[in-house]
């Protein structure tokens, strides 16, 4: 892969990973995965 | 003649010392592993830590329900956010896994993953290993694209409307690393939880010991060829900003780099290959020095690719 593409696409990928962060922290997806992370998942201990 | 001999049982000796020193990866997996998995109350309370950490995802494979952890596994994250009524939580993870992945790409697996930790302390156990051929390798390598898409995407995704499928599939039928760090001790420390486990339980246990027992003849079977996490941070590895560099003009065609790689990455066709788990032994190994770190979009790696 050209240095250039891999550039362009480095930035391309922050971009989105930072916005997608800030849009998620505003529509209270903090909160969905700390209700999720803070009760014993079942399912993923093989019992649910 | 008796000076040679001195030498030898010197260069032995240094040998020795070096293969019995941890090594700063060994240091930093066993860091890694009691960082994310510091509530140590939770192993003698049978119960899970429930404080604000919880709201972060770590980088790593890391079940949330084990009672030692401390962030939220992102894949687990990942399925709930696309099994919930209004996709609560995919922004926010999809998001944490791109910038995971761009930094660091699959170095989180060389140098951070408790559950790569437990396999590579698997195949130090003295045995016969099992080779794998290149053609069979390389065809077992696309399974964890396939779990990923299908297990950690798709069947979330599209069973999310049904009240009995509605699951995270990979948590629920396949990840061994949820077994290990929390079906397994919940079950010993809650009396409760012993009660309720039943079928479900025990397949789940059965692949940790499948997975386990292969990990000792195998090296990391599981970051090769299922885990998900992995095959995502791997797309990320031609463009994250730990970047691996072979000067061929230096290269001696030796092959100590291939031999020695945990991944059975071909180091002379592909240094920054998807499955490269950045470990750097083949780094250490290389006798002329060929392969370096460099940063990312460097002159270097542009040169030899």
């Amino acid at each position: 892969m050209k240095t250039v593409r891999k550039k362009r696409l480095f930035f391309l990928f922050l971009f989105a990973g930072i916005i997608l962060v800030a849009v998620g922290i505003a529509n209270g997806d903090v909160r969905a995965v700390f209700q999720k992370g803070s009760r014993i998942c079942l399912e993923c201990i093989g019992i649910g | 003649m008796t000076k040679t001999r001195c030498e030898d049982t010197e260069k032995n000796e240094t040998e020795t010392s070096k293969k019995n020193k941890i090594s700063l990866r060994t240091l930093t997996q066993l860091c890694s592993t009691f960082l994310f998995n510091g509530y140590l109350a939770g192993f003698t309370k049978g119960k899970i830590y429930r404080g604000p950490l919880k709201k972060a995802c770590v980088p790593v494979l890391n079940c949330y329900s084990c009672p030692g952890a401390l962030g939220s596994c992102p894949i687990g994250s990942l399925q709930n956010a696309l099994i919930s009524k209004k996709f609560k939580g995919l922004f926010y993870v999809t998001g944490i896994l791109f910038l995971f992945g761009l930094i660091f790409g699959r170095f989180i697996c060389g140098f951070l993953c408790p559950f790569g930790f437990l396999q590579d302390a698997l195949y130090k156990i003295k045995v016969r290993k099992i080779t794998i051929s290149d053609k069979r390798d390389a065809g077992l390598k696309r399974i964890k694209y396939a779990v990923l898409l299908i297990f950690a995407v798709l069947l979330p995704l599209v069973t999310r409307t049904s009240l009995t499928l509605k699951a995270p599939w990979f948590c629920k039928y396949i990840c061994p690393a949820g077994t290990a760090e929390g079906g397994i001790p919940l079950v010993l420390f809650n009396s409760d939880l012993r009660r309720t486990a039943g079928a479900l339980f025990n397949w789940k246990v059965l692949l940790l010991v499948l997975f386990i027992v292969s990990s000792v003849k195998i090296s990391r079977p599981f970051c090769k060829y299922i885990c998900p996490l992995g095959a995502l941070y791997g797309l990320f590895n031609k463009i994250s900003l730990i970047q691996l560099d072979l000067n061929r003009e230096k290269c001696v065609h030796c092959s100590r780099c291939e031999n020695v790689c945990p991944m059975q990455v071909h180091c002379r066709d592909d240094i920054n290959s998807k499955d490269c788990i950045r470990c750097l032994k083949c780094v250490k190994e290389c006798p002329v020095q060929a392969i370096k770190v460099v940063k990312p979009g460097s002159d270097k790696t542009a040169r030899h690719h």
